[in-house]
């Protein structure tokens, strides 16, 4: 990987932290054994709008004209799979209200975070096989 | 003897659920990126890119016998974990060792270092749960066995 830092745009540093911050908060209400509940359930939609409003961007940038200098296709495969993760985890969160659907809002949140960057360095061309 | 009996035979709930969370992602992963991989230059690289396919197929085969209920899918279970834990042991090694087969990365180059290592560690985990009292009174769960592998034992 290069060590390339160019690509963390403010939107992008905000969906990496953002994610990152959910990720820790569902972890430890985990690791103290609590249910998804008011706060965590919270966090995780906030950052199902939030990554929502992320592929948007993309969407707007496509739609002036712009292209990612890496293939667009593995762009929107990205995208798609970070929309739909919190999404998926909350409806999990409903089926089973027990400590390890707090760990599963934890794991989505930190692979949509991880995937939200990656994204990014899709469409600066950051880290690409050649 | 206090161990409650709720979700026998089912490895879909309970911390079987963060698993196949995790297994889900890798298979989301794994799966498009050997597909990306292949149909697009399987020349450069058909070492690493067969290896990605094969991990993938993996991960396929993991997560739908986690999810499913019942000693088959127990079996199928803890083969697809063993072969992923032998896989990346040796694909990990050998990423070492002959760096110049593997011009580009798949999932268990290195041990699975581009993926915090979550690849060396999931199989474990997985095989850990598969085994514990939890995963061996889900293999008991449906089949024939009259308590050989009881509770007691582990």
């Amino acid at each position: 990987m290069t060590g390339s830092s160019a690509y963390l745009d403010s939107p992008t540093l905000a969906a990496l932290v953002g994610g990152l911050v959910v990720a820790l908060v569902t972890l430890v209400a985990g690791l103290n054994g609590r249910p998804p509940g008011r706060v965590t359930v919270a966090l995780t939609l906030l950052l199902q709008l939030g990554v929502l409003g992320y592929a948007v961007l993309y969407l707007v940038r496509q739609l002036r004209g712009e292209s990612p200098v890496g293939p667009a296709w593995e762009l929107w495969a990205y995208l798609v799979t970070v929309v739909m993760l919190p999404a998926l985890a909350l409806v999990w969160a409903r089926e089973e209200r027990t400590r390890w659907s707090t760990f599963v809002l934890s794991v989505a949140a930190f692979t949509a975070a991880v995937m939200a960057a990656r994204a990014a360095q899709i469409w600066y061309g950051v880290g690409m096989t050649p | 003897m206090s161990r409650s009996l709720a979700h026998a035979g089912d490895r879909r709930h309970g911390p079987g659920r963060v698993i196949l969370a995790l297994y889900l992602v890798f298979v989301i992963g794994t799966v498009s990126r050997s597909a990306a991989q292949i149909s697009t230059r399987f020349s450069e690289a058909p070492l690493a890119y067969t290896l990605s396919a094969v991990a993938a197929v993996v991960y396929v085969v993991a997560l739908v016998s986690l999810a499913s209920r019942g000693p088959r899918a127990w079996w199928v279970s803890v083969v697809a974990l063993s072969v992923e834990l032998a896989g990346v042991l040796a694909v990990g090694a050998w990423s070492y060792l002959a760096p110049q087969m593997f011009p580009d990365a798949t999932v268990w180059s290195h041990f699975g270092q581009g993926y915090l290592f979550i690849p060396l560690v999931l199989p474990v985990v997985g095989l850990w749960w598969l085994l514990s009292p939890q995963g061996a009174r889900a293999q008991a769960h449906g089949a024939e066995s009259d308590g050989v592998e009881s509770d007691g034992v582990a």
